[in-house]
């Protein structure tokens, strides 16, 4: 079966929000496609529609207006269910607040996924321990969250994302929480699914160090894409910390 | 070209669904503990109010049947010197047994079918009951002026029973137990065997002398014949009878000891109280002091005779106490009241909010926990049965606990109410099945409760999980 390059795609997009009698128009017709692979950020102010776009785009809330194609599948045409089966297999979310299951161990986040999806649980263990070991974690695996920190937090919540072999991985802030140091090495591990497992990943960041990185940049303002950028037309220096 | 790989989500294995919700109850240890506590309060008492009246009506039997016992002695006194008035004769007719000695007196007196004879003493009871029952204003339009067994004399009459009939039709509230019309064309059939039966009684009442004496001297001679002249014994009742008799002596040497006049006239000085001999007596039980100076006053006393007559005493009159609380309490036949259950129900209310509240309380707070469930692919199936796994969870650990709570808390409350009486007829067999239901009452309860809360985490938006506090 042949392939299309395009993994999401959205035409004429549009969200409202009704609290009562008022209605908020966080996005106003986005249009636009991301390729397999890319490594895209997005940036905008607070209150530009980032966090609509970004739950559109990953399946988290279906659009008022508009179509979002994930895989070359209509969102809104999905069934509940279907719309769960999306969000376990395709996609891979990380969050500013990193959002581990506190009652549950660093191993036990990274299965649960996996035993969403009715993977059996002996090999949901190999390999969650293997994820671990990927994001350098695997002699923390029986930690529960508050018994790590932020930074390892956030390295789990990342595993967990790639339980399932997400095509997708969506990261919201996932920086900004951090220390310098750690949050270069998180940039590193993105950077690295991206190149070597061809990962698409869509980061909201205001990090610049996360644009470095970055194949393209979309710049949201007022519930549009302001303008799309490349990496090549961007002047961003970004200086080593600690000899990295 | 349009990639058709999305399927449906699959549901989660009940075990891991188990495994998730015991470990965010263990990891809630302090909420689950008060919600837990919660469920507990509502079924112990839930489980005290049902088994109260279980261990009540068991204790009643036991302590009647005991007291019964106790009163064998004065009761044969009264059947044997006199012959009582037609209702209290009827009434104890009405609770003869069959192949009791006193079914077969009954048939030597006179009546060849005593069946009939006892079933219609039963029902001329029950009516009985029902007429005086009812107030005079209303009894005297039904049957004039009549009471106890003449209402059956006058009603017997056909014009009488007509315009009985015709009154009563304009109480609708009155319920007249039904086959009256029946009974009372029996009623001049029973109401000669009920005059036969009495004066064969009243002879054998004039054979018997003086019962104290021969009881005293002879009591299995004296047994034969009052059965010789047509009044049998239950052994089982002649030897409560005796052992009354006994007893009864022992008390009235005490209560001679009490009313001689140096300690019946020092009495009331000493203790500055009236005197009377049932008190007094009470009192010595528990008291060497008290003992030890109607000892003194007397002169010489058998001390140890006494003090062993007057705890008996005072026992005895415990367990008539007891007896009469317990028959007051729980005499009726009806276990529940409607306060009883309408406490319940408040109780059960109460219940299921505080878990509601608890549970709504516990996905507010883990909204974010469960949205990220729903971004990692959890269905809306299973985020509700993990709440209401959670709820049931903790609803099983408050039910066990709940209704032993409540099982102890009955059986010492009555333990120390009503003593011994308790354990005598303990009603395993009830107190099993109450402990059942109560155990699936705050199954149903925490499942109820939790419906609302399991509502709303499974309604809850998966994009909540980028929200940032």
């Amino acid at each position: 079966m042949s392939r299309s390059t395009t993994i999401i795609r959205t035409r004429a997009v549009t969200k409202h929000y009704r609290k009562g009698e008022v209605v908020t128009q966080a996005l106003r017709g986005v249009t636009c496609e991301i390729r397999r692979g890319e490594f895209i950020s997005v940036m905008g102010p607070s209150g530009s529609g980032k966090s609509t776009f970004f739950n559109v785009i990953g399946a988290l809330s279906t659009p008022t207006a508009g179509r979002v194609l994930i895989d070359e599948v209509d969102v809104a045409q999905l069934s509940n269910d279907e719309l769960a089966y999306v969000r376990c297999k395709k996609i891979g979310y990380v969050f500013q607040s990193y959002n581990l299951v506190t009652a549950m161990t660093a191993l036990e986040n990274v299965m649960t996924p996996m035993l969403f999806a009715g993977v059996i649980p002996d090999e949901a263990r190999t390999r969650g321990m293997k994820l671990l070991g990927r994001v350098g974690l695997a002699e923390k695996w029986f930690h529960q969250p508050k018994q790590l920190s932020g930074g390892q937090q956030q390295r789990v919540a990342i595993a967990r994302a790639l339980a399932n072999r997400p095509r997708i991985l969506l990261c919201d802030e996932l920086t900004a929480n951090l220390d310098l140091q750690t949050g270069e090495a998180i940039i590193q591990l993105l950077v690295e699914l991206n190149k070597q497992d061809g990962v698409t990943i869509i980061c909201a960041t205001h990090d610049y160090r996360m644009l470095d990185k970055s194949d393209r940049i979309f710049w949201i303002r007022d519930g549009v894409i302001d303008r799309i950028e490349n990496r090549a037309d961007l002047k961003i220096s970004t200086g080593t910390i600690g000899g990295l | 070209m349009p990639n058709l790989e999305v399927k449906e989500q699959l549901p989660l294995s009940f075990r891991r669904l188990l495994e998730i919700s015991l470990g965010s109850i263990v990891y809630r240890l302090l909420r689950s503990a008060v919600t837990v506590a919660i469920i507990v309060l509502a079924i112990a008492f839930l489980a005290q109010i049902m088994m109260d009246g279980f261990l009540g009506r068991a204790a009643r039997q036991a302590a009647q049947s005991r007291a019964d016992k106790l009163a064998a002695y004065s009761r044969f006194l009264r059947q044997v010197s006199s012959v009582d008035a037609d209702e209290p004769l009827v009434a104890s007719f009405a609770k003869v047994q069959p192949d009791t000695a006193a079914f077969h007196n009954l048939r030597r007196w006179g009546t060849g079918d005593t069946a009939r004879f006892i079933a219609l003493s039963r029902q001329a009871q029950v009516y009985r009951e029902f007429f005086d029952a009812i107030p005079l204003g209303r009894r005297v339009l039904l049957v004039q002026h009549q009471a106890g067994l003449a209402v059956f004399d006058w009603l017997a009459q056909p014009e009488n029973y007509q315009s009985f009939r015709e009154q009563l039709q304009r109480m609708p509230a009155l319920r007249l137990p039904a086959g009256l019309a029946e009974f009372l064309t029996d009623w001049p059939w029973y109401r000669q065997q009920l005059s036969a039966v009495k004066s064969a009684y009243a002879r054998v009442i004039a054979g018997v002398g003086d019962v104290d004496d021969q009881l005293a001297k002879q009591p299995t001679e004296f047994f034969s014949h009052l059965a010789a002249i047509g009044f049998a014994v239950d052994a089982e009742v002649q030897a409560d009878i005796l052992r009354g008799f006994e007893h009864q002596q022992r008390v009235r040497w005490a209560f001679a000891q009490l009313k001689a006049p140096p300690v019946a006239a020092g009495w009331s000085r000493q203790f500055q109280e009236p005197f009377s001999p049932g008190a007094a007596l009470v009192s010595c039980a528990g008291s060497p002091a008290r003992r030890a100076w109607v000892a003194q006053t007397l002169g010489g006393l058998d001390t140890e005779k006494f003090r062993a007559v007057a705890s008996e005493y005072r026992a005895d009159e415990r367990l008539q106490k007891t007896a009469q609380e317990l028959l007051s309490r729980y005499g009726s036949a009806n276990a529940l009241s409607e306060r009883v259950v309408w406490l319940i129900v408040v109780s059960f209310l109460v219940c299921v909010v505080g878990i509601a509240n608890a549970m709504l309380m516990s996905v507010l707070e883990r909204f974010k926990e469960i949205a990220t469930m729903k971004c990692l692919g959890a269905r809306r199936q299973t985020i509700a049965f993990l709440f209401v796994t959670e709820s049931v969870i903790v609803g099983v650990i408050g039910g066990i606990v709940g209704t032993v709570l409540g099982l102890i808390i009955v059986v010492v409350r009555h333990a120390l109410a009503y003593g011994r009486v308790t354990f005598e007829r303990f009603p395993t067999g009830d107190l099993a099945l109450t402990f059942m239901a109560c155990f699936c009452c705050s199954l149903l309860l925490a499942g109820i409760a939790a419906i609302y809360p399991a509502l709303v985490a499974a309604k809850m938006a998966p994009m909540e999980a980028m929200r940032v506090e």
